[in-house]
């Protein structure tokens, strides 16, 4: 479309019936006048859906729901501040390590898109975040701040750097002050410059290379995955290769074993990233295996994450059902239709 | 297309005795507004869902509410600001797509002629490449060219200005007969 009047074609009024020039241009013109009979074909077609009317029932009910609802969600807020006051007094008990943790704790899919960076410079000292895959824009000024990718945990006190984390590398650009990155390979100091680049293991590749074969050649990537996991039980590979592992073993039917598996990579010390699904999917096997009760538990268990929250309610209120609670039931669908509707997890 | 009500009492630049009455004045414009909003694709419970979190959100502000304006605008405004805000969930605007593409033409007569069906058809590629497009532009298609609201009504309802509307109406346009040529063209090619 060249015409350069097109912008007043697709600018005329809801009739779609322009008027003085634009009318005589449209008459002549190979372009504008199909385009405005395109638009008026579209609009027609688009105003023959009618829809539905309300029934008298459905007015009586959104009526009472709309005025009585505010107040049960203030309790409901009351109720979660409280909890989050009750939680926060526990966890800053003397006893525990004394590290403030930031606003943005974890920081995954669900939370930070690839094409938005994101400014941490609000962050109290001593914060411990999570970058798993997108773009962070880190400005600390006072206190040392932890970030940590994959297989790249940085440090920074007085520092402006930009982080992107892909499939194959973490790269990042320092743009004031000193970031100290450390990977499998060692130290490094980074200053301002152009972006520093941290590929993937050697081993994580082998896994990711392992897992686009796990439909065609389940064996050999179970085979990677225990190799690698022999190798080096407790580094952060480990934990893809026993998501891997977990994930052969499902697919294949073994239920117990995958169920075993996503139980150990939901506890290993760099599974924390991959907890949250780990325990969904677990629970989902414990359910096949008819262990309602076991599953229940594992889904009432805190996650760091929740990004699959409506998805662990709905199976929560699936197994209450089951189970003949079908008030609870009940209220857990209404719950994660609320968390799709929203797109909130409290 | 507009709502039948819009002249009742409740329309006056003076805030209406209680919150009943604009509820009254409104319900059915504003079910039909989120109905059209959302499109085929939506279920009845999704329309009824979102003209609840219409409600509720207006009988919060209605203590707010200082009648500086007509009661229809503040109610539409906040009607779609509620709708946008609820389209902008991705699970709800893929699953709406899904429906809308997933919706056969319904026979509602065994015999009914072959053109109806035809013209049913339409109206769910139109719609279900609509739901394809960005929702603040799709909603302002919306009420542009199937509500017939003016822009200047629009820029109202939304509180953002006229030519922001215009341009989202003009990419809207654009987009949709973009999209519906790909699909005619992919047609052709099968």
């Amino acid at each position: 479309m060249t015409c350069a009047h097109l912008d007043d074609v697709l600018l005329v009024d809801s009739h779609l019936e322009p008027s003085g020039l634009v009318k005589a241009h449209a008459e002549t013109c190979p372009e504008c006048g199909p385009l405005l009979a395109e638009l008026r074909r579209h609009r027609d077609a688009a105003r023959a859906f009618e829809p539905a009317a309300p029934d008298p029932d459905t007015a009586r009910r959104i009526r009472r729901g709309a005025q009585s609802s505010p107040s049960r969600r203030h309790w409901v807020v009351v109720a979660g501040i409280s909890a989050a006051a009750a939680l926060a007094l526990l966890a800053l008990r003397p006893t525990h390590i004394q590290m403030p943790q930031g606003e943005l704790r974890h920081i995954g899919d669900a939370t930070l898109s690839s094409q938005t960076p994101l400014e941490l410079r609000k962050l109290r000292p001593w914060s411990d975040l999570e970058l798993l895959k997108g773009t962070a824009q880190l400005v600390v000024d006072g206190g040392p701040t932890l970030l940590r990718t994959p297989f790249v945990t940085l440090q920074a006190t007085q520092a402006e750097c930009v982080i992107t984390v892909s499939a194959q590398s973490t790269a990042i650009t320092v743009r004031s002050g000193v970031v100290s990155a450390r990977d499998p390979r060692g130290l490094r100091r980074l200053t301002a410059g152009g972006p520093a680049w941290f590929p993937v293991p050697p081993r994580a590749e082998r896994i990711a290379q392992a897992r686009l074969k796990i439909a065609s050649e389940p064996a050999a990537a179970l085979e990677v995955a225990q190799e690698v996991l022999r190798q080096a039980p407790d580094g952060p590979e480990a934990a893809l290769a026993l998501a891997l592992a977990a994930d052969v073993h499902r697919r294949s039917g073994r239920w117990q074993a995958a169920e075993a598996g996503y139980m150990r990579l939901a506890s290993h010390p760099h599974g924390r990233a991959y907890r949250e699904e780990a325990m969904f999917r677990r629970a989902m096997l414990l359910l096949k295996l008819g262990r309602e009760q076991d599953a229940l538990r594992v889904l009432q268990q805190p996650v760091p994450t929740k990004a699959l929250w409506p998805e662990r309610l709905r199976l929560q209120a699936d197994i209450e059902q089951a189970l003949g609670n079908h008030g609870e039931a009940r209220i857990l669908r209404q719950r994660a239709q609320r968390a799709e509707t929203t797109g909130s997890a409290p | 297309m507009r709502g039948q009500s819009t002249r009742s009492g409740a329309q006056r630049a003076t805030k209406p005795a209680s919150f009943e009455l604009v509820f009254r004045a409104y319900f059915h414009d504003v079910f039909r507004l989120v109905g059209h909003q959302l499109g085929p694709g939506a279920r009845r419970s999704d329309v009824e869902d979102v003209t609840q979190l219409v409600f509720e959100a207006a009988f919060k502000a209605w203590p707010r509410f200082r009648g500086d304006s007509k009661v229809r605008t503040w109610l539409f405004g906040v009607a779609y600001r509620v709708v946008l805000r609820q389209l902008r969930s991705f699970g709800r605007q893929r699953r709406l797509l899904r429906a809308v593409q997933a919706a056969p033409p319904r026979h509602d007569d065994e015999r009914t002629p072959e053109r109806h069906v035809a013209a049913k058809q339409q109206t769910l590629r139109v719609w279900s490449c609509l739901m394809r497009i960005a929702a603040k532009k799709r909603t302002v298609y919306v009420m542009h060219d199937i509500e017939d609201r003016t822009a200047t009504e629009i820029a109202e309802f939304l509180g953002v200005p006229r030519e922001t509307v215009r341009s989202r109406l003009r990419s809207a346009r654009a987009e949709l007969v973009e999209l519906l040529r790909r699909l005619d063209a992919r047609g052709m090619m099968r």
